[in-house]
């Protein structure tokens, strides 16, 4: 399969990065190669019917579902004033950003 | 003073430490001494802290006090270095990413909390390849790490720095991440151990996301003892990683391979593997080699039949992108890091990860972006989730006849920088060996086997000689089978 210069810049744009012209090109060359090495995995046929744990951990792993309350804890949230300080644009306290809405 | 670094270990340093021979500040000091005198050639470290001394004498303060803490903290006064891309509270991590210049932590990551507790003291933080992403450092926005027995190659990566740094001496122990090898091929590169911990063993609160179902933090040092001693301080479940083991999971987990004796470990070869192609001859030879020497020793040796393991680094380039491309939405020029301005609020998006993020991390991001698309999510991601799969049922088979099986950890010795940077492709078969262990959540350990020597000559005149690896494989939440195994090998190479 060869991939576009224009189905980069459907991708750069999906996933919001800008790119030179000479990047697009590169970046359609990259991807056609890569895609070629890994399309080996199509030969496989075995497993096809299984219900698989597709996104989930390896299959031989112990799994269990890790629940906890839903209630505030400053524990899982340490100085929530540092976090704000790191954001690039912050005011009073309060993350700073460009308006969304016409 | 003068203190011989290099057969220093963390036994070693707490045996001089108890008798007074060594203080804290003075191994901190050497290690100081050796940044300053080689590190320029290297550039292993993307930060000294300016206050290592201080914590150095902190440590000598509170041993000298002798107080019931001072006695239960094992690591008192042992200086790490650390990958930076884990955070420290108060310091900048920037993961060798342009986006994250002037991040500043607002918390410890839970190894660091772990590592503070046992009264390990920071000396640095360490260049890495941008964010994880890449098997040489060569995708560090700041420079590359020169190889310490050739500076005209890579160290290896991600983690290069993490194990330059240890192969220098400008560090006793460092911790690196592993996703498909970050810790151990650099460890073969540059002559050191590095171990990848089960999935879920050692908590990843306070690392920097790469390949969620994949990474894992884990130890470099010159020997596998103190690897192991690190482990056994950075491991156990954590509150604030749901995807930390507990320790009933540890256990069902050993109970699945509690056949195993540690006495009598059954090693197994692949030969699919090491036919395959594309593995340099001195790998081959060397490796045959450490085979036969760990049968005259009289280990057991048996070849296992993996047949679906030839898949793993496609499945690998496949399911990691695709979680790279997720795991970095977060880099938004809003919450942290740098911000380049645009017109509007999609203009600050475009501008800032396209600026700020290197060419290997957008090449990732675009990649997973692709496989995850609508259309071939099927074809792409559902299909490598399949085959890793049935990757992981070939290990399970094979782990019914042996115990552990070895392979090179990587299928050349370290490369000549600029070498592969064309060629992504010929860049992502460095990881031949080891992505296997990150898709199916094994740990694995890297242990130094020798050298091979090159046509090339150092500046004395020497013929340059390049450190070269094995990879040892274990059942999961094995890993004592990992530092039994180690410290043989050792011995009779």
């Amino acid at each position: 399969m060869i991939i576009t210069t224009g189905e980069i810049q459907k991708l750069a744009s999906l996933s919001r990065l800008k790119l030179t012209d000479e990047e697009t090109e590169q970046y359609a060359k990259d991807l056609t190669g890569i895609l070629k090495y890994v399309d080996q995995i199509q030969e496989v046929t075995e497993g096809a019917d299984t219900t698989s744990t597709a996104g989930k951990t390896p299959s031989d792993f112990p799994h269990r579902n890790v629940m906890r309350g839903d209630v505030s804890d400053q524990a899982l949230n340490p100085a929530p004033q540092k976090l704000v300080e790191a954001a690039p644009k912050h005011q009073d306290g309060l993350v700073e950003v460009k308006k969304i809405l016409g | 003073m003068t203190i011989d670094l290099k057969t220093l270990t963390i036994s070693k340093v707490r045996e001089m430490f108890a008798n007074g021979t060594l203080t804290s500040v003075e191994l901190v000091q050497a290690y100081l001494d050796q940044i300053k005198l080689k590190d320029k050639d290297i550039n292993a470290f993307r930060e000294v802290f300016g206050d290592a001394l201080e914590q150095a004498k902190k440590a000598d303060d509170l041993r000298k006090s002798n107080s019931t803490e001072a006695n239960s903290m094992s690591l008192l006064g042992i200086p790490f270095a650390i990958k930076d891309n884990m955070v420290i509270e108060g310091r900048h991590a920037g993961a060798s990413s342009k986006i994250l210049e002037n991040y500043i932590s607002a918390y410890d990551a839970t190894v660091i909390a772990k590592l503070k507790k046992a009264g390990a003291i920071f000396i640095g933080r360490l260049n890495m390849d941008e964010f994880a992403m890449g098997g040489s450092t060569e995708n560090s926005a700041y420079g590359v790490v020169k190889n310490p027995n050739d500076l005209s190659r890579v160290a290896g990566g991600s983690s290069g720095g993490s194990a330059a740094s240890v192969a220098m001496d400008e560090t006793l122990v460092s911790l690196g991440s592993d996703t498909g090898g970050s810790i151990r091929q650099p460890s073969s590169y540059c002559g050191v151990v590095g171990l990848k911990p089960t999935y879920g063993r050692v908590s990843r609160h306070g690392l920097m996301a790469m390949g969620s179902s994949l990474d894992v933090i884990g130890p470099i040092a010159k020997t596998v003892e103190e690897v192991e001693e690190i482990f056994n301080v950075i491991s156990g479940q954590d509150r604030y990683d749901a995807t930390s083991l507990s320790s009933e999971d540890v256990k069902s987990a050993i109970e699945k391979s509690s056949n195993i004796n540690l006495q009598k470990l059954r090693v197994g070869i692949v030969p699919e593997l090491m036919n395959m192609g594309g593995i340099n001859p001195d790998v081959l030879k060397n490796l045959n080699e450490g085979v036969e020497k760990l049968r005259s020793a009289g280990v057991e040796i048996k070849e296992v039949s993996l047949p679906h393991i030839k898949y793993s680094l496609a499945v690998y380039y496949i399911l990691m992108p695709a979680e790279v491309s997720s795991n970095m939405a977060r880099f938004d020029s809003i919450k942290y890091g740098g911000k380049v301005e645009g017109k509007d609020l999609l203009g600050d998006y475009l501008n800032t990860r396209g600026e700020l993020l290197g060419k290997e991390v957008r090449r990732r991001i675009i990649l997973g972006t692709y496989v995850l698309s609508s259309g071939y999510h099927d074809a792409y991601y559902n299909k490598a989730n399949i085959v890793r799969d049935l990757i992981s049922a070939d290990f399970k088979k094979a782990y019914e006849q042996v115990d552990v099986i070895l392979t090179p950890t990587a299928p050349s010795p370290a490369f000549k920088i600029g070498q592969n940077t064309s060629d992504p492709i010929q860049m992502y078969l460095e990881d031949v060996f080891t992505v296997t262990a990150n898709l199916i959540g094994i740990p694995a350990i890297s242990v130094p086997s020798g050298f091979v020597e090159t046509e090339e000559l150092n500046e004395r005149g020497d013929k340059i000689k390049l450190p070269l690896g094995v990879q040892f494989m274990a059942p999961l939440c094995r890993e004592d089978v990992l530092f039994t195994i180690g410290k043989k090998f050792t011995e009779v190479v």
